[in-house]
């Protein structure tokens, strides 16, 4: 009977703390469990976060890739066949698509970093074609009408890439043409009329002859400047009968802030008309320059400066100039003539 | 009586432990929540004002808003167009957060979800050359169901019109 008792208690002595370890282990494995799972928390934040990145610089490059479009849809030989010529290497210098004067352009300097943290530009490179046509990687000849262009966005230590060939395909259709029709081109003038701001100092026009045919108008060219310190209001043209008459066209609305503040190379802001406007033959005109909001209303909400070249001693004898054009909201003020003074104009017709 | 000590000690640091851990989890599962939200719904809405403005034909200037971070655009498209109509008009724009569409001849639908806010839908005009036009589409886009996580994103885009060649 003794014996039993020690054995048994003897038992209980060495079971002592078991259960403490046990507590212990199992303790030990979940919190490792757990920390796997938070582990695996930052690794889906991560990957969130990446795709995120990913959309927003697969859009960009996209982007960058429609801007090239667009500048080759406007003139192979001018925007796209040049950069890739001697003394130009292939691969070319970086390009980085903005938007100057509400058109898509390539620039050689960095605009700046988008949503302050991509930095995109596009690279040209020859394409060569064996005797099949086909592109080779090596030899061959180069397709003078074909070029590889790549579109990178970068930031940080990533990259995205997107790869495209263009062709300019438009050698072959033909297409519609322009022709300069109507123009006064000695605008060097401008430091007078300054153009839009919100005080209701109204809108600046200039009128002009249509020429001996009845044309079509496609699109008007204005010099145009803007201030440097504040961006303009956006702007578009119309084409009247006369200053206070019929609107017979409404352009595309520029973007102010996307027409160039250089004064020394100054460029000729596009203005186009969706359908075009017919103009009979030797009748007289009125460009009308107008702003959204309106510069016509005091506090409307317009802002900065906007000049519009001119030349002086009546330089155009086909039409006038005036200023302040429905000013103060008063839709019959015909403004102020600027009998002295021409504001420069380009007027495009297609056949 | 030192073992229970012991033992309560130890239950409750892991308790502890095993609570941050789950409230961590559960913070990372609404963070990632709120990010999917918005890309998914950014991705959704650009996709599908692309897909409508690719083939289509002009700009309906009348009733498009440009250059405003309310902006709208109308468009003119031969695609789909209702019977007895030759084109087809679908409208983009924002209220009160959301961005919407009209197709002609269906009812107005959103294509983003109540789950973020639009801060910004805005639309630029690009004019490139003789029936060369292109949109410019910015989208601003936050979370809105959680005000305690944020993720936001913007989106830039742009699509040419070709419904003319």
């Amino acid at each position: 009977m003794n014996n039993c008792l020690k054995i048994r208690k003897l038992k209980i002595e060495n079971s002592q703390g078991f259960g403490l370890i046990e507590i212990v282990i199992v303790c030990g494995i979940v919190v490792m469990t757990f920390l796997v799972f938070t582990r695996a928390e930052v690794a889906a934040l991560r990957l969130f976060r990446a795709g995120q990145e990913n959309l927003e610089s697969s859009l960009l490059a996209g982007e960058a890739l429609e801007a090239v479009r667009s500048v080759r849809d406007e003139s192979w030989t001018a925007n796209i066949a040049w950069r890739t010529q001697t003394p130009l290497a292939s691969p070319s210098l970086r390009y980085y698509p903005v938007v100057i004067s509400g058109k898509w352009s390539l620039a050689t300097s960095s605009p700046g970093l988008i949503n302050g943290i991509y930095d995109r530009f596009v690279v040209f490179e020859k394409v060569s074609r064996d005797g099949s046509d086909r592109i080779v990687s090596s030899g061959g000849t180069d397709d003078p009408g074909t070029r590889r262009v790549t579109a990178h966005v970068q930031w940080g230590t990533k990259t995205t890439r997107v790869i495209s060939y263009m062709t300019n395909f438009q050698a072959s259709l033909g297409g519609t043409t322009e022709t300069k029709t109507v123009s006064y081109e000695g605008a060097a003038l401008e430091s007078d009329f300054s153009f839009p701001s919100g005080n209701g100092s109204g809108d600046l026009t200039q009128s002009f002859t249509a020429p001996a045919t009845a044309i079509k108008v496609s699109r008007i060219d204005l010099p145009l400047r803007r201030d440097v310190t504040t961006a303009p209001s956006d702007v578009y043209v119309e084409l009247r009968t006369n200053a206070l008459g019929g609107v017979l066209g409404t352009s595309n609305q520029i973007m102010g802030a996307t027409i160039a503040t250089s004064s020394v190379a100054l460029p000729w802001v596009e203005f186009r008309f969706q359908n075009f406007v017919s103009l009979n033959a030797n009748r007289i005109y009125t460009i009308r320059l107008r702003a959204r909001p309106s510069a016509t209303d005091n506090a409307s909400g317009g802002s900065g400066l906007l000049y519009w070249r001119y030349g002086s001693s009546n330089p155009y004898a086909g039409g006038v100039a005036s200023s302040s054009v429905g000013h103060f909201s008063d839709p019959t003020y015909g403004g102020v003539l600027l009998s002295n003074y021409d504001f420069g104009f380009w007027v495009y017709s297609s056949p | 009586m030192l073992e229970t000590v012991i033992y309560i000690g130890i239950l409750s640091v892991f308790t502890v432990v095993i609570v941050a851990i789950l409230m961590s989890i559960v913070h990372t599962y609404n963070r990632v929540r709120v990010q999917r939200e918005v890309v998914s719904n950014g991705r959704l809405a650009i996709e599908a004002m692309m897909q409508q403005i690719g083939p289509s034909s002009a700009i309906y200037a009348p009733t498009s808003v440009f250059g405003n971070n309310v902006g709208q655009l109308s468009i003119v498209s031969q695609v789909e167009a209702q019977p007895e109509e030759t084109v087809n008009r679908v409208d983009f724009w924002l209220d009160n957060g959301l961005v919407w569409m009209r197709k002609e001849g269906s009812a107005t639908t959103s294509i983003t979800s109540p789950s973020v806010r639009v801060n910004q839908l805005r639309f630029d005009q690009i004019s490139q050359g003789l029936g060369r036009e292109a949109v410019i589409i910015t989208l601003q886009i936050t979370s809105f169901a959680d005000a305690t996580f944020t993720a936001s994103s913007t989106l830039h885009a742009t699509a040419a019109l070709r419904g003319t060649y």
